[in-house]
């Protein structure tokens, strides 16, 4: 007798949502294959700018909000450390023994960033696309610290045939990108030097594609290598492992994904 | 009420932390010889310091010529507080400086309330034979350890000063003076010496038994 | 703080520092080399982990002891001959020393660095009472000479290359000179030489402490020039000024954190110099000052106990955050405005000089998280970085106009349906203003939109659909199917 299939939600983000679509269509497909129903519920935003802004108030009221969008579901996965990371500090948010903390308590050990949730769920993929290809690899800094992942997307991404990681230098690797949210915009001027750096750490490793798992890095990333006139593309690690890339061998089962 | 009192005031926590004593040792690092001579010439190295064991306070003069000699030094020291066994006064190779040791430049020669062999520290103690700022005013700093004063680290030397009455000032020291403020690698003689050089006398020890640095 | 702080000019500066060449080089160079230093210093250590948590412990119990923990070294430094004095804030620090300085009959005086004497603004203080004051800290003697401020903890003249040392140098000593000074064992030569007269002259040595021993009391003053050393026991009479979270309880304790301040800080076991002073000169002592005294500042620490702020008490300034901080080693120390820079100075400053004056310090940040990683005692900054910012917003101090942005986006997000809409909007408009890009899309700029974002980035181009509203497209036709 199997076990009853778990239901999984998922939290969209609201960078995949509305810049990246193909990162949840990815992260859904990943899912699935790993056995699990996924459904989306109807959602906004997890609070992140809010709580890193300093607005607390702000941030417990979305909270709130967000723990009513996933009660009732064995998971809560996202293609983001960051996210998740905000759904990990809601207990924080409010009055230590209070309903709402206990309610909060209980979604952040249900909460999971995609690779991580893998890694523990589902640790070999069940149709590994192939992907001809040399990547590098970014480490989020809240994924990184946070949640601490580092060996889960590395893990998953090992298992594709054709592609070869080429890892950054060490000084460089477990340094910021330059996003930080807000901070991109506030002061772009540093973000945009501390890009040029994590970059020309990339760009040294003369890998085909930059990977990683938060979009906001990627976007950041992305866009400083386009304004630089680089060619060199980021992809999502759910992408990736869901064979969403450009020149990808193998889409995912169902047939969603884009090559 | 007056400045103290308002921050003593201030600082009445409503909890008093209370520090647990520690079951885990505080894990220094060991360096790589096995023997505490070895580590302590291992960190004197690291630190810039240069290192010489003899075996026995009469061989302490004929060590001083040489490290001088080898440096392109004078044959002139000044001396602090030495060991009672070793006699510099009546060491006819030296000329003896005057009694205070110029602005700047001069050769000091001290004992050592203790050396800490992990670090490759040597411990100063200002005393009534010992003008600490001496050490510091020197260009060259020669220190006479004797093989009970070395200590396996710094932990050791804790009890030492916990038993004792406190010397007016303690200074341990790694190595020569250096800066990095004029760029790196540090430079040495930033204001207190250009040069430690450290003699260990330790009847027991068998040269060949250890090359020095592991 | 004495000084007024302006780091309400962090943008500007900050902008500015990018474009100097010799801060940038002074940067790279430490990007290089300081991680890997300190990386390799904590690998000789068995156990870390556990020697961190226990100097966070040691650090937590200080403060949480921190009134009895100075009576008792009060006691233990006026049993050996020396005075205690305590300052509430800056200006009555600088009144006690200046009339030490004074009752001794001094006219120069010597110092070692110290942060507390800068955050304090001890030297313009002694000045304006008609004293000669010399740093003797290579780095703090270079940037007296040129009236800068500190830009780094430990290397106040980082931002500054030889050649500026060397025009400082040749500017300021009278001495005849053959040629131009050129070479970086010249100018050692030349500093030590003016330095020693300093030294020799002076009639008073100012230092702070590093750590303050309750159990003996001893104040610890860790160097690698000597200059503390000779400054504290050349004068006749030796100052050390320094804050009232410095003190630990026992040798014991001091240990553990000497054996991670220069690893965090510089990569090596041990500074050159780690003394231990407990009172002046005794009866039956050769030498050394016959005055010795120690002034207890709090200038707005006592004010940080039971608050969120309180771990930054623990800091022991190794610098090991600036040092790994993605925004200090982009801008160095002097774009923040304050005498402490860098992560740790994102956190003091405002708790010093208030959040009004600091705002831009804590909002600076990415929240990398790496700051707390690398400290010794743990502090968790990011997490007091973003208490200073709900301080900021609690009291509608602006550093950017996000606080329209943020309530609207509040509002948003509390209603999903309406959120999707918009994000809906936005993603279509997005996909109609982007160009191509070979075989993408991206857009360059949004007119007056966005200006932060565009002025250094493309934004790739969205697909003009948002996830939820394609989700439930195919929901509802498969329903239908």
């Amino acid at each position: 007798m199997t076990a009853p299939v778990r239901s999984v939600a998922l939290l969209v983000t609201c960078l995949v949502d509305a810049l990246r679509p193909s990162v949840a269509e990815a992260t859904v497909a990943l899912l699935g294959q790993a056995g699990f129903a996924v459904a989306v519920p109807r959602q906004g935003c997890c609070g992140q700018p809010l709580l890193n802004a300093g607005d607390a108030d702000g941030a417990a009221d979305l909270a709130k909000r967000m723990i009513a969008v996933f009660a009732g579901f064995d998971f809560v996965v996202a293609p983001s450390g960051s996210c998740i990371a905000t759904l990990r500090e809601y207990p924080r948010l409010f009055a230590p023994g209070s309903a709402d903390a206990a309610a909060a308590q209980d979604l952040a050990t249900r909460a999971f960033e995609i690779c991580d949730f893998l890694d523990r769920h589902a640790p070999v993929l069940g149709n590994a696309p192939g992907w001809d290809a040399s990547v590098t690899y970014h480490d989020a800094c809240s994924g990184l610290r946070q949640l601490g992942i580092r060996s889960q997307p590395r893990a998953l991404l090992s298992q594709l045939p054709g592609l070869e990681l080429r890892e950054l230098a060490v000084a460089e690797a477990a340094e910021c990108c330059g996003f930080g949210g807000l901070f991109c915009v506030k002061y772009p001027a540093v973000s945009a030097q501390i890009a040029d750096r994590k970059l020309d750490a990339v760009l040294a490793t003369g890998a085909d594609f930059l990977v990683g798992g938060d979009l906001g890095c990627l976007l950041h990333l992305e866009g400083r290598l386009q304004r630089r006139g680089l060619p060199l593309r980021a992809v999502h690690v759910a992408e990736a492992l869901a064979g969403q890339v450009p020149g990808g061998v193998q889409g995912p089962a169902d047939g969603s994904g884009r090559g | 009420m007056n400045a103290r009192d308002e921050i003593l005031a201030k600082l009445s926590p409503a909890t008093p932390a209370i520090l647990q004593p520690t079951t885990a040792a505080t894990m220094p690092a060991r360096g790589r010889s096995a023997t505490r001579i070895g580590r302590f010439a291992a960190g004197l190295q690291s630190a810039s310091a240069t290192f010489a064991v003899v075996d026995g306070p009469a061989a302490v003069p004929g060590a001083i010529a040489a490290f001088l000699a080898a440096n392109s030094l004078p044959l002139r020291i000044h001396l602090g507080e030495v060991p009672a066994a070793v006699d510099l006064r009546n060491a006819a190779q030296f000329e003896h400086g005057a009694e205070r040791l110029p602005g700047d430049g001069g050769t000091l020669v001290t004992g050592c309330l203790a050396a800490l062999a992990e670090e490759g520290v040597v411990v100063l103690a200002s005393g009534a034979r010992q003008v600490a700022a001496d050490a510091f005013l020197a260009a060259t700093h020669i220190v006479i350890v004797e093989s009970g004063q070395l200590l396996d680290g710094m932990d050791d030397l804790w009890p030492v000063l916990q038993q004792g009455p406190l010397p007016r000032s303690l200074h341990l020291i790694r190595g020569p003076s250096r800066t990095a403020d004029l760029g790196v690698p540090s430079r040495l003689g930033a204001h207190g010496p250009l040069r430690l050089h450290a003699i260990l006398i330790d009847p027991a020890y068998v040269e060949c038994a250890d090359a020095g640095v592991a | 703080m004495d000084r007024a702080v302006d780091s309400r000019d962090f943008p500007a500066q900050a902008a500015a520092a990018l474009e100097q060449p010799t801060l940038q080089r002074s940067l790279a160079a430490m990007r290089a080399a300081m991680p890997g230093l300190r990386a390799a210093a904590l690998a000789e250590l068995p156990g870390y982990p556990a020697l961190r948590a226990r100097a966070r412990d040691i650090r937590d119990a200080s403060i949480g002891s921190l009134g009895e923990l100075l009576r008792a070294y009060e006691a233990r430094v006026i049993a050996a001959g020396g005075t205690v004095h305590w300052a509430r804030d800056a200006e009555e620090a600088c009144r006690i020393v200046g009339e030490l300085c004074d009752a001794a009959g001094a006219r120069r005086v010597i110092k070692s660095k110290s942060m507390v004497t800068e955050e304090i603004g001890l030297n313009d203080s002694l000045q304006r009472r008609g004293l000669q004051v010399t740093e003797t800290d290579l780095g703090e003697y270079i940037i007296q000479l040129r009236g800068e401020r500190p830009s780094h903890i430990l290397a106040p003249a980082l931002h500054l290359g030889l050649a500026d040392v060397a025009a400082t140098f040749e500017q300021h000593h009278r001495r005849p000179r053959a040629e131009p000074l050129r070479e970086a064992g010249a100018m050692l030569a030349e500093a030590r030489a003016e330095l020693r007269q300093a030294f020799l002259g002076a009639d008073v040595g100012i230092t702070g402490a590093n750590f303050l021993v309750a159990e003996t009391g001893a104040a610890v003053i860790v160097t690698n020039e000597g200059n503390a050393d000779l400054a504290m026991t050349l004068p006749a009479t030796h100052i050390v000024v320094t804050g009232i979270e410095k003190v630990v309880p026992t040798l014991e304790d001091l240990g553990v954190l000497l054996r991670l301040l220069a690893r965090s800080a510089i990569g090596e076991q041990l500074s050159a110099y780690t003394t231990l002073v407990h009172g002046p000169r005794r009866a039956d002592d050769a030498a050394g000052p016959r005055a010795f005294h120690v002034v207890l500042v709090d200038n707005g620490r006592s004010s940080l106990l039971g608050t969120a702020q309180q771990p930054l008490l623990r800091c022991i300034r190794c610098s090991a955050c600036l040092n790994h901080c993605p925004v200090y080693t982009s801008v160095g120390g002097h774009a923040y405005g304050s005498v402490y820079s860098g992560p740790i100075g994102a956190v003091l400053t405002p708790a010093l000089a208030g959040i009004a004056a600091a705002a831009h310090l804590p909002a600076a940040s990415t929240l990398c998280g790496r700051c707390e990683e690398v400290c010794p005692v743990a502090i968790p900054i990011p997490d007091i970085l973003r208490h200073w910012r709900s301080q900021a917003l609690a009291a509608r101090i602006d550093t950017g106009s996000e606080r329209p942005g943020l309530r609207a986006w509040r509002f948003l997000a509390a209603h999903p349906w309406l959120y999707g809409r918009v994000l809906a909007l936005a993603a279509r408009v997005l996909r109609l203003l982007s160009v191509p890009a070979g075989a993408r899309r991206r857009l360059r700029g949004l007119g007056p939109f966005g200006r932060g974002w565009f002025a250094w980035r493309d934004l790739p181009a969205p697909d003009g659909e948002t996830f939820q509203e394609r989700w439930r497209r195919h929901r509802l036709r498969e329903r239908g199917a």
